[in-house]
């Protein structure tokens, strides 16, 4: 499987790459500060699985969401933000997860497990 | 499969109900005003292993909220989908935290629905109505074990997307029909190996994938998956190892000593097939 990362905060980006191979040692994570490069990686990659932050400088999290499912349907979505004000257009843009900052490894693990079933 | 619905409000829940028998006519839809009788239901779909997929569950009801019900049936029923129907979009966030599937607003259309099961795997219209013509034209399924472990649709031999769903597939018919659960898989495909928080997800991905290609072919019902547990359904497929222990000459002649060759653990029933051979001689 391919995890895709992305966040402008680099401490966050790090951690979240830590807490992901912890769990999941088969998979390869991709990580982005940058969510234009990010975006143009959606493009021309398989992602099975997307991590991203909502406000982003550049592509925001739904524009990232809105192109990979365009892609790939089947694709599970996860945002990790500060505040639940996104949550309701999150579920429209058919976004599988939303998790408040801050993050620890534990609901990294969650997340990942309902990814899979 | 059986989908729930619950609301208070009776027409809004008619409504709904008239919905969901329109988009899954071979299933079983049931209605609940009261939020204690939908729990004592599932609770009984439970005790007669029968399988709750789906619950539509309004927010705001009189008594026990939709938020409330939806862990109540969580923890009866683990692999239920949860899709929330309400007129409030200030639950967005809890929704999330319950792992839902869905949140639609109210006034619901079979459009908004429909929109939400194109997003649920196996769910969308294209493979319901798949589905629904291959329940009444059931594909025969063939296991060959002699030799090397192959499994057909009809003619076609499966395609699986890892090896190791395939080398699960193997381990369930090689188990008759008796129920694993996910540690006992993880010990067979990976032998060495811990089984760990990162091993158990890798076995529940190999599940997925396995269940995935079955479901691609059309004959996703040959096995039975629960909760931490998957069994071959015997009686769905046709299989020389099957025929052997049943009897069948020509699948004892078509035995030469090879079974499921390609994989290790399988040297225990090659044993005991050899050994029948020789009672039999």
């Amino acid at each position: 499987m391919v995890i895709l990362v992305v966040d402008n905060d680099m401490e966050n980006l790090c951690n979240l790459e830590q807490w992901i191979k912890a769990c999941r040692s088969e998979d390869e994570i991709i990580s982005f500060s940058n969510s234009v490069l990010a975006l143009e990686y959606i493009e021309e990659h398989e992602v099975d699985i997307l991590f991203t932050e909502v406000k982003m400088a550049g592509a925001t999290g739904f524009i990232l969401t809105k192109h990979l499912k365009n892609k790939n349907n089947n694709s599970y979505v996860i945002f990790m933000t500060d505040s639940p004000t996104y949550a309701m257009n999150a579920w429209e843009a058919h976004v599988n997860g939303y998790v408040l900052k801050p993050l620890n490894q534990n609901k990294i693990e969650v997340e990942l497990e309902y990814a899979d079933v | 499969m059986h989908l729930l619905a619950v609301d208070d409000e009776k027409l809004a829940l008619l409504h709904l109900t008239n919905i969901l028998e329109e988009m899954f006519p071979n299933d079983t839809v049931t209605g609940f005003s009261d939020q204690i009788e939908a729990l004592a239901f599932a609770k009984e779909l439970m005790e007669k292993k029968e399988q709750l997929e789906f619950l539509f569950l309004d927010i705001e009801m009189y008594g026990m909220s939709g938020i409330e019900l939806a862990r109540q049936f969580k923890d009866i029923c683990p692999e239920v989908k949860i899709l929330f129907v309400t007129g409030h979009d200030n639950y967005a966030l809890e929704a999330f935290r319950l792992h839902a599937r869905g949140y639609i607003l109210k006034p619901v259309t079979r459009e908004l629905i429909e929109e939400e099961m194109q997003n649920i795997e196996g769910y969308s219209q294209s493979e319901r109505q798949q589905r629904m013509q291959g329940e009444t034209e059931k594909k025969k399924v063939t296991v060959r074990t002699f030799g090397n472990f192959d499994i057909y649709a009809g003619d076609e031999p499966l395609q699986f997307s890892r090896s190791k769903a395939k080398e699960l597939l193997a381990f369930l018919v090689d188990k008759k029909g008796t129920g694993v659960n996910t540690a006992e898989i993880s010990s067979i495909l990976w032998e060495d190996k811990a089984y760990d928080r990162s091993l158990r997800n890798q076995t529940q991905t190999v599940i997925s994938q396995m269940m995935r290609n079955l479901k691609a072919a059309g004959i996703e019902d040959c096995v039975i998956k629960k909760w931490n547990y998957l069994a071959i359904d015997p009686e769905r497929i046709d299989c020389d190892y099957y025929n052997f222990l049943a009897g069948d000459v020509r699948a004892i002649n078509s035995y030469t000593g090879e079974y499921m060759s390609n994989y290790s653990w399988a040297e225990f029933t090659t044993a005991y097939l050899d050994d029948m051979l020789l009672k039999e001689r």
